[in-house]
């Protein structure tokens, strides 16, 4: 199901939070537990197959850890092969043997993830294994991070399973994010979506400036698309009385790429840290040896990303950055005089829009012709012109929701903003059908 | 304790009202406004989320008072200036018109050549008559320019002779476009008949030797895309030689006595009133035998309203449309002795329709 339709606003959510709330508490753990797997089989019900052999297995793998501790390490390689295989088979099996394909499972990403950080942290005794194969399968399952995250830490939700924090103000708090969560996807994301769809295909056409405005475009797109489905994510979770964490700290403004990405999809990052980067040593054991994790991690987290070598491009063009701030970059932006100190910000940006045209183009010739499109002698063309300068307002009120705001509005004015944009979004969605979150392909 | 705020209680009344509304609310079949029909209830399938995709669509073409949704969104993307993504556009001035085509012409050059090739085996008079797009000759600039100006010249199709509209659209003085469609009006039409009459072997009559029947209140297709629902409405124009005639559709034995089917005017689609809308073949008898000359069409639906003007010049028209046609027109032509072949196509048929391929059929 998705948050944007009409099956997930107008039935599936009524029903949940009525039911969240008028049920005894016992009875809240099961039936949170089979509405998300409601929401995961509608219209799919194969995949919640698969996804109950990996809760079942990974369950009774994590248990046997905890009563056999001599066979911990071996039983902890078998777990995370085992979710590494599923994940595996059916994402990237493709990409390596040509003409292989498998359907993806939505959001399996996701949840073998969080289900590889369970094991680990149950390895480490961060944490006991869990005894209760419902609080554990509600946690892999929990509908609103279940398909694009966060990707959550077993030790912070359970506690929250166990005991939700259900109160009026948690659940203003909640309406809130969704619906600045549910704007952003259908008033600004796809919108943003549809400029770089007209321009993306004519790099050769479009002039070099036409080609930065849908690059803009799709940078705005992308992240509206993500963060809105974050938003969404955390204010479904404040109405069930459970905390999720941010995954987007306005990335937009970092000073740096390394800033960037203590911004961007910051539970993922956290992941890659915890789990990958410090185990290979971080940054404990030399320079040259640092530069090296960098490079398996950011490596890594493009391939995540996708199935396709131009997000493995554009992990270690990311290396690249990281690796060149460590080396000096950081320190020459900390040396730039108080009144260009700025320049970082624009620079980061710059970058970081470069990085989007490689995470767009899954083709590569497509890719190679758009950034040589960035530097076309041809400046704008009439119709790239025209396009763009249409859609100026949207820039700009995209731009705006990009920072963060010094000001609240009053209280009854956001309210009705708010309910103002919801209306909106009804009539967004009445009229477009059909659109599933760019994310859903990871 | 916190002050209660408006939000949550608008929202989940919100959502609570319309939930209620989709479960209520009556089923229509088709839409009039939007002139489509709606979608059915989706079948229970486990294939792939075609259920759950079918479902959404079912749910938003039935959502209570889906029209006025579509409405608030149309005025959103007006004033915010994102329908300059869309293929609908209204210019400043309240017409809507077609966006321009895409700037790739690979299907218009083949679909030309095959044109070309088709005239050249046929070995007849070739004359192509294509409007231009109502916003490329409108007075009034939309989101960005048209390509149509001298885009078919400098393509140059061999054996074909291209009737030049564009200048004489864009001086017009008098609108020659419906404001809430795509086609040529009925000025439009007259216009273009009297510009092709020399490629076509005649005289135009003047306008005042057919009579012009009005019908008010016609909302066209970019009107029922556009969601923009208090455009006002365009009145169509009937243009009658009054030449005597017999018309038969596919060789059926049906024969009509008129050009127009006036029942059209009563329903959602009014443009079907041309010629019953778009026929594989159309033949058309004039038994006033003016010429004794015989004409081939080949057309879009604007051929549908110029086919009246053109009848009282010969003894018989025969309309073909490809997208509906599958018969073999090399041997048409040899067995009825046409004497011209008139292609009408607007720009954007030529340059999207995947149709000219069936042009070839029974030629080898």
């Amino acid at each position: 199901m998705l948050f944007s339709s009409f099956s997930f606003l107008f039935f599936y959510l009524p029903a949940v939070l009525a039911g969240n709330i008028l049920l005894p508490l016992r009875a809240r753990l099961p039936f949170l537990f089979a509405a998300s797997l409601l929401f995961y089989g509608w219209g799919e019900p194969g995949t919640v197959i698969l996804m109950a052999v990996s809760i079942l297995a990974n369950y009774a793998l994590t248990l046997a850890m905890a009563s056999c501790p001599r066979r911990k390490k071996a039983l902890l390689a078998l777990s995370i092969g085992l979710q590494l295989a599923i994940l595996g088979y059916f994402k990237y099996a493709g990409l390596i043997v040509p003409g292989f394909q498998v359907a993806l499972p939505v959001g399996i990403s996701f949840y073998t993830f969080q289900a590889i950080g369970y094991t680990i942290d149950v390895y480490r005794q961060e944490i006991p294994a869990d005894r209760s194969l419902l609080r554990y399968g509600t946690f892999i399952t929990l509908f609103p991070q279940l398909i694009a995250g966060p990707i959550e830490r077993y030790g912070d939700i359970q506690p929250q399973l166990e005991k939700p924090a259900l109160s009026w103000q948690n659940f203003t708090c909640g309406t809130r994010l969704f619906v600045i969560g549910l704007s952003k996807k259908l008033l600004l994301a796809n919108a943003a979506g549809q400029l770089w769809e007209a321009l993306k295909d004519s790099p050769g056409r479009n002039g070099c400036l036409g080609n930065w405005a849908a690059l803009i475009a799709f940078s705005f797109q992308i992240y509206f698309d993500f963060s809105g489905y974050s938003d969404m994510a955390r204010g479904l979770g404040w109405m069930l009385g459970i905390r999720f964490r941010e995954n987007f700290l306005y990335p937009y403004t970092a000073r740096s790429v390394t800033d960037f990405w203590r911004r961007w999809h910051v539970t993922l990052s956290g992941w890659f840290r915890d789990y990958v980067y410090i185990p290979l040593g971080g940054n404990r054991r030399g320079l040259p040896r640092q530069m090296v994790n960098i490079l398996i991690v950011w490596g890594l987290t493009g391939l995540w990303h996708g199935a396709s070598w131009n997000f493995v491009v554009w992990g270690l063009y990311y290396a690249g950055l990281l690796i060149l701030e460590k080396l000096f970059l950081l320190k020459l932006y900390a040396r730039l005089p108080k009144g260009v100190a700025w320049l970082s910000r624009p620079m980061t940006l710059a970058l970081v829009l470069v990085g989007w045209a490689l995470f767009a183009f899954t083709d590569f010739a497509a890719m190679r012709a758009f950034l040589a499109g960035l530097a076309s002698g041809q400046l704008l063309s009439p119709v790239a012109g025209g396009l763009a300068k249409a859609f100026l307002p949207l820039f700009a009120v995209c731009a705006l929701a990009s920072v963060p705001w010094r000001f609240r509005l009053p209280r009854l004015a956001e309210d009705l903003l708010l309910s103002a944009l919801f209306l909106l979004c009804v009539a967004a969605l009445v009229s477009q059908g059909y659109n599933p979150f760019l994310y859903f392909r990871f | 304790m916190k002050r209660l705020r408006l939000l949550p209680i608008l929202f989940i009344g919100l959502i609570l009202v319309m939930g209620a509304g989709l479960l209520v609310s009556p089923r229509q079949e088709f839409s009039p406004l939007e002139k489509r029909y709606l979608a059915s209830p989706p079948a229970l399938t486990l294939e792939g989320g075609q259920f759950s995709r079918d479902m959404e669509e079912y749910l938003g073409d039935h959502f209570p008072l889906r029209a006025d949704w579509v409405g608030l969104n149309a005025r959103y993307r007006l004033l915010t200036g994102i329908m300059a993504a869309d293929n609908v556009w209204r210019l400043p001035d309240g017409a809507l018109v077609e966006a321009p085509l895409g700037s790739d012409t690979a299907r218009l050059e083949r679909n030309l050549r095959l044109l070309s090739d088709f005239a050249r085996k046929a070995a007849l008079p070739f004359a192509l008559v294509t409007p231009p797009a109502a916003g490329a000759v409108s007075p009034r600039a939309g989101y960005y320019p048209y390509p149509d100006e001298g885009l078919l010249e400098s393509l140059n199709p061999a054996g074909i002779r291209v009737v030049p509209l564009f200048e004489a659209f864009k001086a017009s003085d008098i609108p020659l476009y419906y404001r809430t469609d795509p086609h040529w009006n009925g000025q439009g039409a007259y216009r273009a008949y009297q510009l092709a009459s020399s490629a076509l072997g005649f005289e135009a009559l003047p306008a005042r030797d057919f009579t012009v029947t009005e019908s008010p209140g016609f909302f066209g297709s970019a009107y029922a895309r556009s969601g923009l629902w208090s455009t006002p409405p365009d009145i169509l124009e009937l243009w009658d030689s009054g030449a005597k005639l017999s018309l038969s559709f596919d060789g059926k034995p049906d024969v009509h006595d008129s050009l127009f089917f006036t029942r059209h005017l009563s329903e959602a689609d009014q443009y079907p009133v041309f010629l019953d809308g778009n026929h594989g073949l159309t033949d058309i008898i004039n038994h006033d035998r003016p010429s004794g000359r015989k004409l081939l069409v080949l057309k879009d639906s604007y051929g549908n309203s110029l086919v009246p003007l053109l009848l009282p010049h010969f003894d018989r028209v025969t309309v073909i449309d490809l997208r509906a046609y599958r018969g073999k027109l090399l041997s048409l032509i040899s067995e009825n002795g046409y004497d011209q072949i008139l292609a009408v196509y607007a720009l954007n048929a030529l340059a999207t329709d995947s149709n000219f391929a069936w042009l070839m059929r029974g030629g080898e």
